[in-house]
């Protein structure tokens, strides 16, 4: 199960991050952060929504949006960037709750990773490459604060791409939007 | 010779380090993270510890990327010592000061035991250090001397892609090293705890030495069984006089 979360109110990182950029040639107008969180194991997705609907484990109703398909949240106005430890957190706690919760199934790993979204005016034209090693990958000589070389992997995502990441959950959809 | 301690939103143990500057008579001023004022004057630079920034995104990377950092990059600021202390540590990694190519080389990373993070550690423990003539920080220690310093961080993991040639390591109190917990209580690479550049001017410190400056500083339990194997202990006064001194 593949989900995302987000703050509704703006994200202070994300914030941060734009005054960062905001000198940069290729500054957006806007910066979105959102959490992406993979539930793996041999369970069912229904019965995994109802413990995360019913925990404050992966989201506060009151502070976060959860994102399981196409959402208010996401437009082709913007470009994602996946930012992966390429040596995942084990996640032990979270996995241990969600075994302790679930009547049946079995969750073996919970990893989280960061999607970092740029918004900018349709006018602006600048590709996902550009910004890469300008913006999103830190070096010494620019102002990227996203990715770290030595620990994290970098790709860049379309709105279709992260839709289709998202989309295996379609047919949970309805029980989510209830949440927000 | 003064050194300006650099300090921002976030930062908290900047009167620490000045109590620590103040009490070896090394003139000191305290630069705010928006000062306008031109570094060149300051013969050293110390980067205290704290969350600066909260340590929104990675933990030092938005004072890494900040104009007063980019002083220090100057080739008029580069080669003077330059002590980064836990969030200054990470201030240093992220900024490429430690790095001697066009790549970031080190990063200090979430404190990881077998696998798992474990979160904050606060608790004493000891260092020694490695090849200390090469690092101005260090060249007034031998191998083999063993330091009780205060661990103090959440992220305290060194990575890095070239082992350091000079630093500090974790040891426990004889003096043996070892990467494994408890004695390397983050899981760092090598058991590093303190690293050099390449030029031997920069030491970036997780553990906190401006807290471990004198005896009646150690915990009890410390200062009993070094007194009980009458063992000498040596205090960290030495690395600040760094500031005095020039790399060799």
């Amino acid at each position: 199960m593949i989900f995302l979360t987000t703050l509704k109110q703006k994200d202070l990182s994300a914030v941060s991050a734009e005054q960062l950029l905001s000198q940069t040639p290729h500054a957006p107008s806007r910066i979105d952060r959102f959490t992406l969180t993979h539930i793996d194991g041999d369970v069912n997705d229904h019965d995994l929504l109802s413990i995360i609907n019913h925990s404050h484990m992966f989201v506060n109703p009151t502070k976060h949006a959860l994102i399981l398909a196409e959402s208010p949240w996401l437009n082709r106005q913007q470009l994602f960037f996946h930012v992966v430890r390429k040596l995942p957190l084990n996640l032990i706690q979270h996995v241990n709750y969600l075994n302790l919760q679930l009547d049946r199934g079995h969750v073996s790993h919970v990893i989280q990773s960061d999607v970092w979204a740029f918004t900018y005016p349709p006018a602006h034209n600048v590709s996902a490459h550009e910004l890469l090693s300008d913006a999103i990958v830190s070096s010494p000589s620019n102002h990227a604060p996203f990715g770290h070389p030595l620990i994290h992997t970098v790709s860049p995502l379309s709105y279709d791409e992260m839709n289709e990441m998202l989309g295996t959950l379609s047919h949970v959809n309805h029980d989510a939007k209830s949440l927000q | 010779m003064t050194v300006a301690v650099l300090q921002f939103p976030g930062s908290n143990c900047e009167q620490e380090s000045i109590d620590a500057l103040r009490r070896l008579n090394i003139p000191y001023q305290l630069v705010e993270w928006n000062s306008t004022q031109s570094l060149d004057p300051f013969n050293g630079f110390l980067l205290p510890g704290g969350f600066s920034y909260q340590d929104r995104i990675r933990a030092g990377v938005i004072a890494a990327k900040c104009s007063l950092i980019e002083q220090l990059k100057l080739p008029s600021n580069c080669e003077k010592p330059i002590l980064g202390i836990c969030n200054g540590a990470q201030i240093l990694a992220e900024s490429g000061l430690l790095s001697s190519g066009h790549q970031l080389d080190h990063m200090i990373d979430h404190n990881i035991v077998e696998d798992c993070p474990i979160g904050f550690v606060c608790d004493w423990g000891f260092l020694t250090p490695f090849n200390p003539s090469h690092n101005v920080f260090l060249s007034s220690l031998s191998d083999g001397d063993v330091l009780p310093i205060q661990i103090c961080h959440g992220e305290g993991r060194f990575l890095f892609s070239t082992p350091p040639m000079s630093g500090l390591k974790y040891t426990d109190i004889h003096g043996e090293c070892s990467e494994m917990s408890p004695i390397t209580p983050n899981g760092s690479t090598n058991g590093i705890a303190a690293l050099s550049n390449d030029l031997g001017n920069i030491l970036a410190i997780m553990p906190h030495p401006e807290r471990s400056l004198m005896p009646s500083r150690y915990p009890l339990s410390i200062q009993v069984q070094a007194k009980k194997n009458n063992q000498r202990l040596v205090n960290f006064s030495a690395l600040f006089q760094g500031f005095k001194g020039t790399p060799s």
